[in-house]
């Protein structure tokens, strides 16, 4: 059913300015991750082809209470890059053949599966984001501020919970809710960077400082994400 | 001493502190390797014996850490003192949730860094090992589960734990360890054959439940920071 993922990307590409097509490609990308989960029997979050599918959701996912609001409705290229970026990491997921290898016995429990989805609704969180500080950033049209706080403090808190529920699934699968592993390291470095960003706004830094922050902040969860994984060899490698 | 809270009590130093660490975590993840044995036991005793070359971040990231905790506790006191009248309940209280938080996991990492134990190996069906207690621990039964592609699709160990006389049976299976006392039994693979193996873990966390309280409160906070600070500029 990988036409379901090219028919969102098509959408999200093609007539994702408009918010009928953005839901329509989302709800294409949730059914292919539904039919996905049913065929193996858990969520498909294990595997290059199913977090990245999963990651592309997200970002639409994410994106979607935000282009409904009265700033984004209205501005069909800023709706559009939120539906784009997410197309291009379901196009990228396509590169890879989707695993139907069973779940190794560490994997299977509740904690695993909060861990990593609520990991991936705070990426998504952080690059709508870096999506709205780019539009800050080249615009002088209506301040996209708000909303990239709101972003960001969603995303941390998401990202938080990921991280208390990879502890606790840790300290049941490895006798430790903390292990010295490129991931790991790279895990607290994203969330402190989000601190440090959040701090910084309180603090009463510029707009536009926030702004580059945010995309910094993109560099950096894309790295975590996708660079630790590919690059640096580690217990979180796909 | 004036001087000293108002240094600690700024909000630059935090940015400066969390900066610090972000780069010195950054490298350490460059520098760590699995041969280097920071997840074989106890940390404070690698960090006495790991060379410089491969510790010096970890080192710079704990002085940096504990800075921060001084930063975060004085800046929590200066902020709650100075809005107590102003501001109340959970607006006032939401983000020192969060810093308590912060605070207690960093607790947990030093009573674990200080007093976490790992020990593990292999052991076979039938087998008795003795922990650091002296209560025994019998491996009564392995089981292996395998699936159409020739993986272990799931394992187990019927266990015996006997403490001065008294008997204690439990099932061990990936994610569902058997605490005895301080010691957490972890089965970590198993292989059939005559008899099964398997390999067991023993881990001592004593950070484990200042971890946990440190989450809940972490959680909270942000949780409420939501509620209370939505569409707002600021986080504290």
């Amino acid at each position: 059913m990988k036409e379901l993922l090219l028919a969102a990307s098509a959408l999200h590409l093609f007539g994702g300015w408009k918010i009928p097509f953005f839901v329509a490609a989302l709800l294409c990308q949730v059914i292919y991750l539904c039919q996905r989960g049913v065929s193996l029997g858990r969520l498909p979050i294990v595997g290059p082809h199913d977090t990245i599918a999963f990651f592309g959701t997200s970002i639409a996912l994410m994106g979607l209470p935000f282009i409904l609001s009265p700033r984004l409705r209205h501005t069909p290229s800023r709706i559009w890059s939120i539906g784009g970026a997410s197309a291009l990491f379901t196009l990228f997921s396509l590169l890879f053949p989707p695993p139907f290898f069973p779940l190794p016995p560490v994997l299977k429990t509740l904690w695993f599966e909060f861990h990593v989805a609520l990991a991936f609704f705070a990426y998504g969180l952080f690059m709508v984001a870096a999506i709205l500080a780019a539009f800050d950033l080249s615009s002088k049209g209506v301040d996209l501020a708000p909303l990239q706080y709101r972003a960001v403090l969603v995303g941390f808190t998401f990202f938080s919970l990921s991280m208390v529920t990879g502890g606790i699934w840790g300290y049941y699968a490895w006798g430790t809710y903390w292990l010295w592993t490129p991931k790991e390291l790279w895990t607290s470095i994203l969330w402190l960077f989000y601190a440090l960003w959040l701090h910084l706004r309180l603090k009463g830094g510029t707009d536009t400082l926030c702004s580059w922050g945010a995309l910094l902040g993109a560099a950096v969860t894309l790295f975590t994400y996708l660079g630790v994984s590919m690059l640096m060899k580690s217990s979180h490698s796909f | 001493m004036k001087r000293l809270i108002r240094i600690f009590s700024s909000l630059d130093l935090s940015i400066a502190l969390i900066a610090g660490v972000l780069f010195l975590l950054a490298v350490g993840s460059f520098t760590i390797s699995e041969q280097s044995g920071l997840n074989d036991g106890n940390l404070s005793r690698w960090l006495q014996h790991a060379p410089l070359p491969l510790s010096w971040w970890l080192w710079g990231g704990i002085l940096l850490l504990a800075l921060l905790v001084v930063n975060t506790v004085v800046c929590s006191i200066d902020d709650v003192s100075g809005r107590l009248r102003r501001v109340s309940g959970v607006r006032l209280l939401a983000p020192h949730l969060v810093h308590a938080g912060f605070l207690l996991v960093i607790l947990a990492h030093l009573l674990s860094s200080l007093g976490g134990e790992k020990e593990g190996g292999e052991v076979y069906q039938g087998m008795t090992v003795r922990l650091p207690d002296a209560s025994l621990i019998r491996f009564d039964r392995i089981e292996v589960t395998t699936g159409p592609f020739g993986m272990a699709t799931d394992y187990s160990a019927s266990i015996t734990h006997t403490r001065a006389g008294e008997e204690t049976r439990a099932i061990i299976r990936p994610n569902h360890p058997y605490f005895a006392g301080r010691y957490g039994i972890y089965l970590k693979h198993a292989q059939g054959g005559s008899p099964p193996v398997a390999i067991v873990e023993m881990h001592v966390e004593p950070g484990s439940h200042a971890a946990l309280a440190g989450a809940i409160l972490f959680t909270t906070g942000t949780i409420l920071l939501l509620i209370v600070r939505r569409g707002k500029k600021g986080l504290g």
